[in-house]
């Protein structure tokens, strides 16, 4: 590993290209990188590949050449068994909204990921995930309560612990606070972020809204380290 | 969370369908079950129409023949035998009772036998009844009858009513009006042949065709019957005989003694095997019947896999965020051969507690109107068997939708784009 990246680096993307093979949408990341416990906030016009960046970096999508290294493992090598793994134990994901199943109570959505990440397994995982909520504002009384009955707010809070759950290096966030109003949506970031120290894991959040950049340690515009365009489709 | 809770929660989630589904699968296995319960009994009830006879002897003839016409009442006999036969035949040593049928005349549709009071001694059905008097007593008089319960039922006749016989079986005999009978006693059911039967004596049979010569009535004879009360009754012969021995042991000996019998041809059947041979032959309804259940639990397994596949579509966000938080397809696919099984053995123990609930609730009602021996036992292995079947089935079942899932979860990723 000769060309392993800096230590301190959780996420190095090298010219990585990926094609929709729908719409002929093209991007190409010539160098990303996140280190350790570093809040990075990307922004963007919706469309300019926000997503498709986040699903290349989970390794849902595969690009078509360069490098994705998460830890220090190139998931475009992995098999989609290891790198299901992977992703399980290394990153903690928050959705803009629907994230959780709603016939479990919040606490189980919390120790969903628990199931399946054996090395964010933590000690009394109920206490973790109950102590987490609360930290994160949820109501005692919401801990037991079915998801489906939560607020859209309350929803995003089960989402972040859920995220955070078992200290996970990195934690993805696309637009988490999109479907808030303001005063809930800054309500949860200074939460978020007080938990992000705590935990030390890096954050790296997708949002148009750049009003959320005091929250953020580095504001990289999409544009920035990404090139998208459309190829015409026959 | 294990996946079997996430399965169940799923489930109670859509429990409006799950039920559904669920009930499906309970009617089904209680079908299954039921149908399982009756063939038994009914194989059951036919081994033991007739028990407690050793031997049925009648003119040389098949078994099932003999078997046919001495107990089902079905069809005639070809020949008789004579009334030295059977003396010589009661005299033997290892005979412990005999019991002599004349048949040939009926009433309305039902046969008339004529026979001895030891008849309802010693006729057996089921391992060990005996037959039972629901009002009335045994022969009294010359010209009483004893009827059967279905006779009774179906003619709504009391004791006292009166019977004409009809000379031969078939439908348009002509009667024997001049000698009517009383009914002396009605039995309880038996769910035997014995249900639709007239006994009367045997010297009752003589009694009414001695004014008979050559199989038609001679008006002239007309004798009155003061005359024949006071005649010699003994018949000339007799239809077919049962045979209790003093040792079981002896009878296949006897069998053969009575089949190389010189003075004329006869045959001796042992009940238990004719009845046997004769229920492999009609069983094949009942095998029908069988396969016709187990095309109703594949059905309803048919309708799981659907209702599961038809879920798949509005459950593809679940699946995603499964996803999302480290599940494999290989997890989505357990999921949902998990949720098949567990649907499966909730409908399989929903369909078991529905059969024997309904077993105990009617098993009395049953047995009395249909003559049925259903009885309430402890599951058997075979039926444990079939249970355990159906739930495997129900997992395997399962391997389709999770399939199908498997293909969706790897192409949809964490994202449902829709």
């Amino acid at each position: 590993m000769s060309d392993a990246p800096a230590r301190d680096h959780v996420l190095q993307i090298e010219n990585a290209s990926f094609v929709w093979p729908d719409t002929g949408f093209a991007l190409d990341v010539t160098d990303f990188g996140l280190e350790a416990g570093e809040r990075a906030l990307l922004v963007g016009e919706s469309g300019a590949g926000k997503s498709t960046l986040l699903s290349l970096i989970c390794g849902v999508l595969r690009p078509s050449s360069g490098s994705i290294r998460v830890g220090d493992k190139d998931i475009t090598a992995l098999r989609s068994s290891a790198l299901d793994r992977l992703r399980a134990d290394t990153f903690g994901i928050i959705f803009q909204m629907f994230n959780l199943l709603p016939f479990a109570s919040a606490l189980e959505n919390v120790l969903l990921p628990l199931r399946f990440a054996p090395t964010r397994r933590v000690e009394a995982p109920r206490e973790a995930a109950a102590n987490l909520l609360i930290r994160l504002g949820l109501p005692e009384d919401a801990i037991h309560a079915k998801a489906g009955t939560l607020s859209v707010g309350q929803q995003q809070r089960v989402a972040a612990a859920r995220a955070l759950i078992g200290s996970p290096p990195i934690v993805i966030a696309d637009e988490p606070t999109s479907a808030l109003d303001k005063d809930t949506a800054a309500e949860f970031m200074t939460l978020l972020v007080q938990e992000m120290t705590r935990s030390k894991a890096a954050l790296l959040m997708v949002s148009h809204d750049e009003r959320l950049a005091g929250h953020f340690d580095r504001v990289i515009p999409l544009d920035s380290i990404a090139r998208s365009t459309r190829k015409s489709v026959a | 969370m294990s996946l079997i809770r996430l399965a169940f929660l799923s489930l109670l989630n859509r429990r409006g369908t799950a039920l559904l589904t669920v009930f499906c699968i309970a009617l089904s296995v209680a079908l299954l079950l039921g149908v399982e319960k009756i063939r038994n009994s009914a194989r059951t009830s036919f081994a033991s129409t007739i028990s407690g006879t050793d031997l049925i002897v009648g003119a040389r003839a098949g078994d099932v023949q003999l078997l046919l016409y001495s107990v089902f009442r079905i069809g005639d006999a070809t020949n008789n035998i004579t009334w030295e036969s059977y003396q010589e035949i009661a005299k033997r040593s290892e005979v412990e009772w005999i019991v002599p049928m004349s048949l040939g005349d009926s009433h309305r549709g039902y046969r008339v036998v004529g026979t001895t009071a030891g008849f309802f001694d010693h006729y057996q059905y089921r391992k060990d009844r005996s037959l039972r008097l629901s009002s009335g007593v045994v022969f009294d008089d010359l010209f009483d009858a004893v009827i059967g319960a279905d006779v009774a039922d179906a003619l709504n006749y009391q004791v006292g009513s009166p019977i004409i016989v009809t000379h031969g079986t078939g439908p348009t005999g002509s009667g024997h009006e001049n000698r009517p009978f009383r009914v002396a006693g009605i039995l309880d059911r038996t769910g035997t042949p014995v249900d639709k039967a007239v006994h009367v004596s045997l010297e009752a049979i003589k009694a009414i065709h001695v004014d008979w010569r050559s199989g038609a009535r001679v008006e002239a004879l007309d004798i009155p019957e003061e005359r024949i009360r006071a005649m010699d009754l003994t018949p000339e012969s007799v239809t077919a005989v049962l045979v209790g021995l003093k040792s079981r042991l002896q009878a296949f000996r006897f069998q053969r003694f009575i089949n190389e019998y010189e003075e004329e041809p006869l045959t001796a059947i042992l009940p238990g095997v004719a009845l046997t041979r004769l229920w492999s032959l009609i069983g094949v309804a009942e095998r029908a019947l069988a396969v016709i259940s187990i095309m109703v639990v594949f059905t309803a397994l048919v309708g799981l896999v659907s209702t599961l596949l038809a879920s798949l579509q509005e459950r593809r966000r679940e699946m995603a965020i499964l996803r999302a938080n480290g599940a494999r397809p290989l997890h989505i696919a357990g999921l949902l051969i998990t949720e098949s099984g567990l649907l499966t053995l909730l409908g399989a123990i929903a369909g078991f507690t529905l059969v024997y609930a309904g077993l105990i609730g009617l098993t009395p009602w049953i047995n009395e109107r249909y003559g049925l021996s259903l009885e309430i036992e402890y599951p058997s292995a075979y039926e444990m068997t079939i249970l355990a079947g159906i739930v495997v089935a129900g997992f395997i079942a399962g391997l389709i939708p999770a399939w199908k899932a498997y293909r969706t979860s790897l192409a949809d990723g964490m994202t449902v784009r829709s």
